[in-house]
C-alpha cells in the first residue's frame, strides 16, 4: 500500500514539475497583437518596419498605432531581440533620438501589457505585443505572430 | 431566594455591560457596512458623472481637472446620500451592480483621455553633458567641460500641425550687465542658441511640410549628431564645413515604398543660405536649395544608401562664392555590428578670382555593440582647399557604457596628424558623461 502512495505521488510529482515548467516555458512567449478588424496582411519584416519608424500606415490608410512595453519589462527585450535584433534599451534609445533629431514619423506609446492589450483590442489601428498567455485572454484581438525565445 | 438576587444582581451589574457592548460593535459593524456601500455609490456615481460629462461633449474631449472632479464628488455625494435615503434596505440596486462591470472599459477610456489631454499639451524634453579633455598638445591644460544644456519644447496640435524647437546652452553660458545705465555687459560667456525652431504640416506619409529654422538634412552626422545618441562627442572633421549647420527656411519631405518593403525618404528645401544673419536679414536676394535622398531596402538589419546635393549661387560666408556641394552617405548593421560612412565635396567658383576652391571630407565607422558595451572606430579625413598641405587626417577609438537607455558613460581617443608641416600633430582624449533628459 505505502510502495503503491510512493509511486502515485512520484508520478504527481513529475506531473506538477511538467507543468510548471511548460507554464513558465510560454510565459517567455511573446505575441504580436493587432486589432480583430485589421485585415492586412502582416509579415515579421513589415512589423520590424513599424518598430523601427519606416512604415507608419496601414493598406487601409490608416495611421498605425504603435504600442510598445516598458523598457524593464521582460517582454520587450524578448521583442527587440528577436524583431529588431537589438535589446531594449537600444530600441528606446532609437525613439528618444527620433524624437530629438525631429525625424520621428510615428508616435511611440508605452505602456504596460494589461493596457496594450486593451487599447489593441479597442483601437483598429493599434499595433503591440504582449504575453501570448495575456494575448490568448484578450478579446477583439489577432494574433498575427508569436515569438519564441 | 436572597442568593437569587444576589446572583441576579451580579448578572446585571457585569453581563449587561457585556451585552450593550455587543449591541454597539453590531451597530458599529452595520454603521461601517454603509459606509462602504456608500462610498462605493460614491464612486459609482462618480465614475457615471464623469461618464455624462464625457458622452455630452464627446468632440470635444473634456479635460479633467482637480476642480470638475471636486464638483463631481460635491454632487454625487448628494445624489449618494438621497439615494441611500431612499432606499434603505438594499443601498445598491440590481443595475447599479451590472454597472460595476463596465467599470474597466470606462477607466481604460478616461485613462486614454487623460493621455491625449497629455499629448496636445507642450512636451519638455532635453540632453546633458560633462566633459573631462586632455591633451598632449604644448599648453594645452587638462580641464572640465560643462559642454551642453538643451531643452526641447514641442507640441502637437490639430490638424496634423506640430510645432518642434531646441534652445541650446553652450558652455554654461553667462551674462552680466555693468548695472551702470550703459547697457554694456560686465560678462558674457558660452553661448545660447536657438538651434531649432519649426512648425510641421504632417500630411501625408508621402508629403509633409516644415517652416522654420532646422538642421540641415545632409548625410547622416548633420542631423544625428545628440550627444546620447552618438558614439562620440567630437564630431566627423568635415562635418558643418562642407553642407551648412542649419537651414533657415520651408522643406518638403515624405517617404514612399517604392516596391514591398524597399522605401525612399526625401527631403527637399530652400533656406537663406549661409548669408542668413540671426534668423531675421539674408543679406541677398539668391536662396539656397538643397535635396537628400534616402534608399532604405529589407537587407541586413539596417540598410540606407543616400545622397546629398546643396546649391548656393551667391554664398555669403564664402565671399559670394557659388557654392555647389554634394555627399554620399551609407549606413549597415547587422547585429552587433554596425559600420558607417560619408564622403562630401564642397566646390567654390569665385567670379572675380579666377581660382575655383575644393574641399571635401569623408570618415568610415566601425561600431561594435555587446549589451550595455559599445566598442568603435572612425578614419577621419578633411581636407580644406585643393592644396594637400590643408589635409588633416584622424583617427578616433571610443568606447560606451549605458547605464540605462538615457544615460551613457564616454571615453574617446582622438590622433590627428596634419599635412601642414608647420602645425604639430597631437593626440587628446575625452571622458563624458551624457543624458538624455525626455522620458
Amino acid at each position: 500500500m505505502i510502495v503503491f502512495l510512493q509511486k502515485q505521488l512520484k508520478s504527481m510529482l513529475l506531473l506538477l514539475t511538467i507543468f510548471v515548467l511548460s507554464s513558465s516555458l510560454r510565459a517567455q512567449q511573446m505575441a504580436v497583437v493587432v486589432n480583430v478588424n485589421n485585415t492586412d496582411e502582416i509579415t515579421a519584416k513589415m512589423i520590424t518596419q513599424i518598430y523601427s519608424d519606416k512604415r507608419n500606415f496601414w493598406a487601409t490608410g490608416h495611421k498605425i498605432l504603435l504600442f510598445e512595453l516598458p523598457v524593464k519589462d521582460k517582454g520587450r527585450e524578448i521583442f527587440s531581440e528577436a524583431l529588431l535584433n537589438k535589446s531594449a534599451m537600444a530600441s528606446q534609445a532609437d525613439w528618444s533620438n527620433r524624437y530629438v533629431k525631429n525625424t520621428i514619423k510615428n508616435k511611440v506609446k508605452i505602456k504596460p501589457q494589461k493596457l496594450v492589450a486593451k487599447f489593441v483590442s479597442i483601437y483598429p489601428s493599434a499595433i503591440g505585443y504582449i504575453p501570448l498567455l495575456v494575448a490568448e485572454k484578450q478579446e477583439n484581438i489577432k494574433i498575427v505572430m508569436v515569438i519564441n525565445k | 431566594m436572597k442568593i437569587i438576587f444576589y446572583i441576579t444582581c451580579i448578572v446585571l451589574v457585569i453581563v449587561k455591560p457585556l451585552v450593550a457592548k455587543s449591541v454597539d460593535n453590531e451597530r458599529v459593524n452595520q454603521l461601517e457596512k454603509r459606509i462602504t456601500e456608500l462610498e462605493l455609490i460614491v464612486q459609482l456615481l462618480i465614475k457615471q458623472n464623469e461618464q455624462k460629462s464625457i458622452l455630452l461633449s464627446d468632440k470635444q474631449k473634456v479635460s479633467l481637472t482637480v476642480d470638475k472632479n471636486l464638483t463631481h464628488s460635491a454632487v454625487a455625494n448628494e445624489k449618494a446620500i438621497s439615494n441611500l435615503e431612499s432606499n434603505s434596505k438594499n443601498s445598491i440596486s440590481t443595475n447599479e451592480i451590472a454597472d460595476f462591470s463596465s467599470e474597466p472599459e470606462l477607466a481604460v477610456y478616461l485613462y486614454e483621455d487623460l493621455s491625449e489631454e497629455l499629448n496636445k499639451s507642450i512636451k519638455i524634453a532635453g540632453y546633458a553633458d560633462v566633459e573631462y579633455r586632455g591633451s598632449m598638445e604644448d599648453g594645452v591644460n587638462e580641464e572640465f567641460r560643462m559642454h551642453h544644456l538643451s531643452l526641447f519644447f514641442s507640441k502637437q496640435f490639430d490638424n496634423d500641425v506640430k510645432f518642434f524647437s531646441e534652445i541650446e546652452y553652450e558652455d554654461t553660458p553667462k551674462f552680466e550687465g555693468l548695472n551702470d545705465g550703459s547697457g554694456e555687459l560686465k560678462t558674457s560667456t558660452g553661448k545660447i542658441f536657438v538651434e531649432a525652431i519649426n512648425f510641421d504640416w504632417n500630411y501625408s506619409q508621402h508629403l509633409n511640410v516644415r517652416v522654420g529654422r532646422f538642421f540641415t538634412p545632409a548625410g547622416i552626422w548633420s542631423e544625428d549628431h545628440y550627444p546620447p545618441f552618438v558614439t562620440t562627442q567630437e564630431r566627423p572633421l568635415h562635418i558643418r564645413k562642407i553642407f551648412p549647420q542649419l537651414v533657415d527656411g520651408m522643406s518638403l519631405f515624405g517617404s514612399s515604398e517604392l516596391t514591398s518593403n524597399h522605401f525612399f525618404n526625401y527631403i527637399t528645401y530652400i533656406g537663406n543660405g549661409e548669408s542668413n544673419v540671426s534668423g531675421k536679414k539674408d543679406l541677398n536676394s539668391s536662396k539656397s536649395v538643397g535635396f537628400k535622398g534616402d534608399y532604405e531596402a529589407p537587407w541586413l538589419d539596417d540598410f540606407s544608401l543616400g545622397f546629398t546635393l546643396y546649391r548656393d549661387n551667391n554664398d555669403s560666408s564664402n565671399n559670394n562664392a557659388e557654392k555647389f556641394a554634394h555627399g554620399y552617405h551609407i549606413k549597415l548593421r547587422q547585429g552587433n555590428v554596425t559600420f558607417q560612412g560619408e564622403y562630401a565635396k564642397e566646390e567654390l567658383s569665385f567670379e572675380n578670382i579666377g581660382e575655383d576652391n575644393i574641399s571635401d571630407g569623408y570618415y568610415a565607422q566601425f561600431l561594435y555593440q555587446f549589451k550595455q558595451w559599445s566598442l568603435g572606430y572612425r578614419y577621419d579625413v578633411f581636407d580644406k582647399t585643393n592644396h594637400d598641405i590643408d589635409k588633416i587626417t584622424r583617427n578616433s577609438l571610443f568606447i560606451n557604457y549605458h547605464l540605462n537607455e538615457n544615460f551613457i558613460l564616454k571615453g574617446e581617443y582622438h590622433q590627428d596628424s596634419n599635412d601642414d608641416l608647420m602645425i604639430e600633430d597631437y593626440n587628446y582624449y575625452i571622458l563624458s558623461v551624457t543624458g538624455y533628459l525626455g522620458r
